[in-house]
């Protein structure tokens, strides 16, 4: 925490309250699509879209712990504005601390395509685990079960991991990043 | 209607009917409870959810929390709204336990067997029970969502874990912002519809809505970052400590909060209901 700038500070917290505006209508816009997509396990590709507070924060400024913080601001927003209430806190720690894993194995030093994939993956998969307690999740049989795991990883992998490196190199060209830890690396 | 302080309306505030849950602010015994003893009563209240496996528990959960809401005098009308909703997508969830999940024992009541996919009356049985409880923990998060501002929430939880300014107050400047950035997302989208702008996929629009979004989010942090340079908070330490006070509302709160979840978990474990 020593070694954040206030400037990042605000910044995530500031990404974490846009996120999680985003997240509301992101939120109908699932829960529609888990009516036709339930059985299957499909859905969970989806659910990968509620990590990208996590990927994103901690692409752009580079910094242990920031991964962490960032989703734990959007889901402290999305506390107060969905009906997920005091749970998205609960979600919001597991994927969070998951995709914070990944980076701190990684050592915070590479920040490529592949270890954003990752993170995002990873994180689905603390999702995933929360919700395996939540929505009873033992009970299926294996096959949905290993459905649900495969397209939660991709999902977050893609949904949290790759678009979030699609964010932020087209926010990166508007400029706004130029005095973060994103626009420092050797292209 | 209800006055929404954080409600945010889904479609543009082109009508009211897609509203989502937020703080009402009023005055009642439940607002005066502590944020933090709230807290504590809800997590409690939704692991008796979760560890139970009866079909009444949840019940009981809902009518312990429209009861709590009534008698702070709340309306109970946002609930079933949302209720509504929870229901009519939940028919995917129903379907997939209905058709997938492993029997337990070899007593299962078979209705029919296509493939890989094994429909049971006890895989029926499971599904309704999982949004049964999943109504429940909404109603009980709700008595949390409705009474408690989001700022007393942020600044007991600041205390209790000892943030320093540099961090605690950034979460403050988040939570004023929401309402600029919800109206900020509504020009960006009606820029882009008076420019005719074409999304071809929905990744397409997902990345032209939230990166004129972002962007504008960032120059706003960086305004604000030197505001609170320039005011000190950078390098300010946490200097006086508040003690919290519990009020007799509190106490009440707790009381009834760990004597149901108590009630819940011996009903769920020395009870042959079901």
């Amino acid at each position: 925490m020593r070694s954040w700038k206030l400037n990042e500070i605000i910044t995530v917290v500031v990404l974490g309250a846009a996120i999680g505006i985003l997240w509301v209508p992101w939120t109908m816009f699932y829960e529609t699509v888990r009516g036709i997509f339930e059985p299957f396990g499909f859905n969970k590709f989806f659910e990968g879209f509620w990590c990208i507070g996590a990927t994103l924060a901690a692409f752009i400024i580079r910094k242990p712990g920031i991964a962490f913080f960032g989703e734990m601001v959007a889901g402290f927003i999305e506390m107060f504005s969905t009906h997920w209430g005091i749970t998205s806190l609960i979600w919001a720690t597991a994927q969070g601390a998951a995709a914070e894993a990944v980076f701190f194995v990684m050592g915070y030093r590479r920040w490529n395509k592949f270890v954003m994939f990752l993170a995002g993956g990873f994180a689905g998969l603390g999702e995933y685990a929360v919700e395996f307690i939540f929505y009873g999740y033992a009970g299926y049989r294996i096959e949905l079960i290993i459905s649900q795991i495969f397209w939660i990883f991709v999902g977050g992998g893609i949904l949290a991991g790759l678009l979030a490196v699609y964010i932020a190199r087209e926010l990166q060209k508007t400029g706004v990043l130029d005095e973060f830890a994103i626009s420092k690396e050797r292209r | 209607m209800p006055n929404f302080t954080i409600g945010m309306r889904l479609n543009g505030g082109r009508n009211n009917t897609m509203k989502l849950i937020g703080y009402l602010d009023r005055k009642s015994w439940l607002h005066e409870v502590n944020p933090l003893v709230k807290s504590v009563g809800m997590i409690m209240l939704i692991t008796a959810a979760v560890i139970s496996h009866k079909f009444l528990t949840p019940i009981m959960l809902i009518v312990f929390a429209f009861a709590i809401l009534t008698s702070a005098s709340i309306p109970i009308s946002p609930i079933l709204h949302f209720y509504k909703l929870v229901v009519f997508f939940s028919i995917g969830l129903i379907l997939a336990n209905f058709m997938f999940t492993r029997p337990v024992s070899d007593e299962i009541t078979l209705i029919f067997k296509f493939g890989p996919i094994m429909a049971t009356a006890e895989g029926l049985a499971r599904g309704v029970r999982i949004v049964l409880r999943m109504l429940a923990i909404l109603s009980v998060t709700s008595i949390f969502v409705l009474t408690t501002d989001p700022m007393d929430f942020l600044k007991v939880f600041a205390q209790l874990l000892h943030l320093q300014p540099r961090v605690a107050y950034p979460m403050l400047i988040g939570l004023r912002i929401l309402p600029i950035f919800e109206s900020e997302l509504e020009r960006v989208r009606l820029a882009q519809k008076v420019r005719r702008v074409r999304y071809k996929t929905f990744f397409h629009k997902l990345v032209l809505l939230s990166v004129p979004l972002l962007a504008s989010a960032i120059r706003r942090a960086e305004r604000i970052s030197l505001a609170m340079a320039a005011k000190g908070l950078d390098t300010a330490k946490l200097r006086s400590k508040k003690r919290t006070k519990y009020s007799p509302e509190d106490r009440i709160f707790l009381f009834l909060s760990i004597s149901f979840t108590f009630f819940l978990l011996v009903y769920t474990f020395c009870s042959p209901c079901p």
